[in-house]
């Protein structure tokens, strides 16, 4: 609806400068209007008649396009068809200048040029031809595929700026602190409790057992049947069950445990932050002691004093091994994965060597060509960095020459940069789950005149000069035909035990191919459990439920949702 | 930084040439953390910012969080802008490790750190 507007005050705008240009140019010329400024004299012949020549054309309204020659984007930036005046929420001044329609355009086909990873193979269209900067947009990004067929840039979006920061200065989200996954969507609806955030609502225990368990199905949700409702109005009642708006609402939950058991519990919303390290363990083994850390998201500042314990809590407790459990992080900031990949591999293995490059377009050189400033690699950082570990703060190592690593569909971005990283100087990163997102790419979100637009402007590339993963990791014993293959084995998400369980799917795994090389699950039927929750979700057996996008701290994925949420 | 802070904040060093020497806050009460974010929301050019962990009055080194990542940043190379306490001529400024620019620390105090030799 929105590109719709703004198609038709695009229009508008353009008429009516048109329109302006012209009555302008005719009455510079005195013509048109049959007066004149010296009217015949009386008596005198007047001129034979002859045919008017042909209106020259209106006079330039902005720039002109010429295909292959480009104007330095700052030339258009902040050139507003609408001038946004006065401060945005975060207090800073709007930048807008006044514009044009067509100059927002032209800012996003030079800014595409100058900063787009694949900036060669964008097809240079007059931005005259397109009616609204979203459209024009759409089409500012390479049509090429991976290997396996799936596009190669599948992360192009743009969303108003106000949603933007709405978003990232949000306080902590109402919630019941559970996490679930929509196996479907649609009737008959299944969705599974995939954790919950300790302390929570749902994490309370009575009687002895916790309000949610990971696995948990929900049946009833305030009286009304989650499972088959069908009309409209139940939809939007479980809707704003489900995803609370506000603290303080109160439902009432049945579910069905994964021992089949059902319960009813009654739970009130609550404000919260999610914990980026949910939980820690360590497993006694027969070889040694081996760790256990669901880390679920890069995200949040305090990402980087969660993880810094944790990996003091391992070093305290003299593990051999470590199980990093990423399966639900989806990214986040690579100066945390940096960190945590410093204190897996320790500094003998790091030293002098990059955690990551970043490859940016090949006209950019070695400049950052977003910032303009050299592009210097992120180190493995040794020291805090001062999101909320005092800078300069040694971290503590573990010094390992391999790693778990647990993953699924979810798995992705900054998390797959550990995994990348890792494998750049030399640890063995041994994957077991399923197949990562497939996510080596990053970009600078960037405003102008009220939209905010995400374009690919770098890819990740570890210190063996690696970076090309886009279909993502795969387990060595996958049925997958594409994607980087490591050692592991290929298992499904197991939602009938808790994580951190050392019999629960995944952790078993790595557990039993610790001690044995081998894998405990065939892939083929492992992959064969794994719902297609994508596919189901797009069934039209009666109203979907509508997954609220996840938050900042549930979830911190670019672009498009992962598949299994 | 604007031009003309940028000036105020250097005029006040073209009468003295003594190195900056590291320093530390002589109290991290409000008040005082209040005026430290103001002048590094300006040498920043944000409205607010929000500071990292520190103890001021024992570390003399001041974080500036970046703006957090949005829900579709993954891959987020964001890192916290660092400034150093400097002490130089009995007065206080922030010094951007990124480029060096001092920004004054009107009314506040602080001393320096004493030399690790």
């Amino acid at each position: 609806m929105r590109r719709c507007q703004l198609s038709k005050t695009a229009r508008a705008a353009a008429i009516s400068v048109l329109a302006v240009s012209a009555a302008a140019w005719l009455s510079a010329c005195g013509g048109g209007g049959g007066s004149s400024a010296t009217p015949p004299s009386q008596g005198a012949i007047p001129p034979p008649a002859v045919s008017p020549p042909p209106p020259p054309p209106p006079p330039p309204t902005g720039p002109s396009w010429t295909s292959g020659v480009f104007q330095a984007a700052s030339t258009f930036k902040d050139r507003c068809e609408t001038v946004r005046t006065g401060r945005d929420i975060e207090g800073n001044a709007f930048p807008d200048r006044a514009g044009s329609a067509i100059e927002e355009r032209f800012w996003l086909r030079s800014w595409t040029n100058e900063t787009y990873l694949w900036n060669t193979e964008v097809a240079d269209r007059n931005p005259a031809d397109f009616s609204s900067r979203t459209d024009y947009f759409a089409i500012l990004r390479t049509l090429a595929r991976t290997a396996s067929g799936k596009e190669k840039d599948d992360f192009h979006f743009s969303e108003p700026t106000t949603e933007t920061l709405i978003r990232r200065t949000a306080a902590p989200q109402a919630t019941y602190g559970a996490s679930f996954r929509s196996i479907s969507a649609s009737p008959p609806r299944d969705f599974r409790v995939r954790y919950t955030e300790p302390g929570s609502p749902a994490a309370t225990e009575a009687n002895g057992q916790p309000n949610f368990e990971r696995g948990s199905r929900l049946l009833r949700v305030n009286g009304i049947d989650f499972v088959n409702a069908s009309s409209q109005a139940d939809v939007n009642q479980l809707n704003a069950a489900l995803f609370p708006a506000a603290a303080g609402v109160t439902t009432t939950f049945t579910v069905e445990d994964a021992d089949g058991a059902q319960r009813t519990v009654t739970l009130t919303s609550v404000n919260l932050s999610p914990k980026p390290v949910n939980r820690t363990s360590v497993v006694n083994t027969s070889s040694g002691s081996v760790g256990y850390i669901l880390f679920n998201t890069f995200s949040p500042f305090v990402s980087e004093r969660e993880i810094v314990d944790a990996m003091t809590q391992m070093r305290a407790s003299g593990v051999s091994d470590l199980v990093l459990d990423l399966r639900y992080n989806g990214g986040g900031l690579l100066a945390v994965a940096s960190e945590l990949s410093y204190m897996v591999a320790g500094d003998a293995r790091t030293r002098n060597q990059p955690f990551e490059r970043l490859r940016f377009n090949a006209a950019a050189g070695n400049r950052n060509p977003v910032t303009g400033e050299t592009n210097n690699p992120v180190p493995f950082y040794t020291t805090g960095q001062g999101f909320t570990v005092t800078n300069g703060t040694a971290l503590p190592t573990l010094n390992l020459p391999r790693v778990f690593v647990l993953t699924t569909p979810a798995t992705c971005s900054a998390s797959e940069a550990v995994i990348n990283g890792l494998r750049g100087v030399g640890v063995e990163v041994i994957q077991i789950g399923g197949t990562t997102c497939g996510k080596p790419f990053g970009f600078y979100p960037q405003d102008n005149c009220g939209e905010t637009y995400y374009t690919i402007q770098f890819q990740g590339v570890n210190a063996a000069g690696f970076g090309d993963y886009a279909d993502g990791f795969i387990p060595n014993n996958s049925t997958a035909s594409f994607g980087v293959r490591l050692p592991g084995c290929s298992v499904a998400d197991d939602l009938s035990r808790e994580l951190g369980d050392p019999s629960e799917g995944l952790l078993a795994a790595a557990l039993s191919y610790r001690s044995t090389l081998a894998c405990p699950v065939a892939p083929s039927a492992a992959e064969a459990a794994q719902p297609r929750t994508d596919d189901l979700k797009t069934t039209t057996r009666g109203p979907p439920i509508n997954m609220p996008q996840p938050s900042v701290m549930e979830l911190n994925r670019d672009m498009t949702a992962p598949p299994g949420q | 930084m604007r031009p003309w802070l940028m000036l105020a904040a250097l005029l006040p060093l073209a009468a003295c040439q003594s190195e900056p020497q590291l320093a530390t806050l002589t109290d991290a009460s409000p008040e005082t953390i209040g005026t430290l974010s103001a002048v590094l929301a300006t040498a920043t050019g944000r409205a607010r910012v929000q500071l990292g962990p520190h103890d001021l009055t024992r570390d003399p080194v001041v974080s500036v969080l970046p703006p957090p990542p949005g829900p579709m940043e993954g891959n987020s190379i964001a890192m916290p802008a660092l400034f150093d306490i400097v002490l130089m001529d009995g007065d206080c400024y922030v010094r951007a490790r990124s480029d060096g620019a001092l920004h004054a620390l009107t009314g506040l105090t602080c001393e320096p750190v004493p030399d690790p030799a």
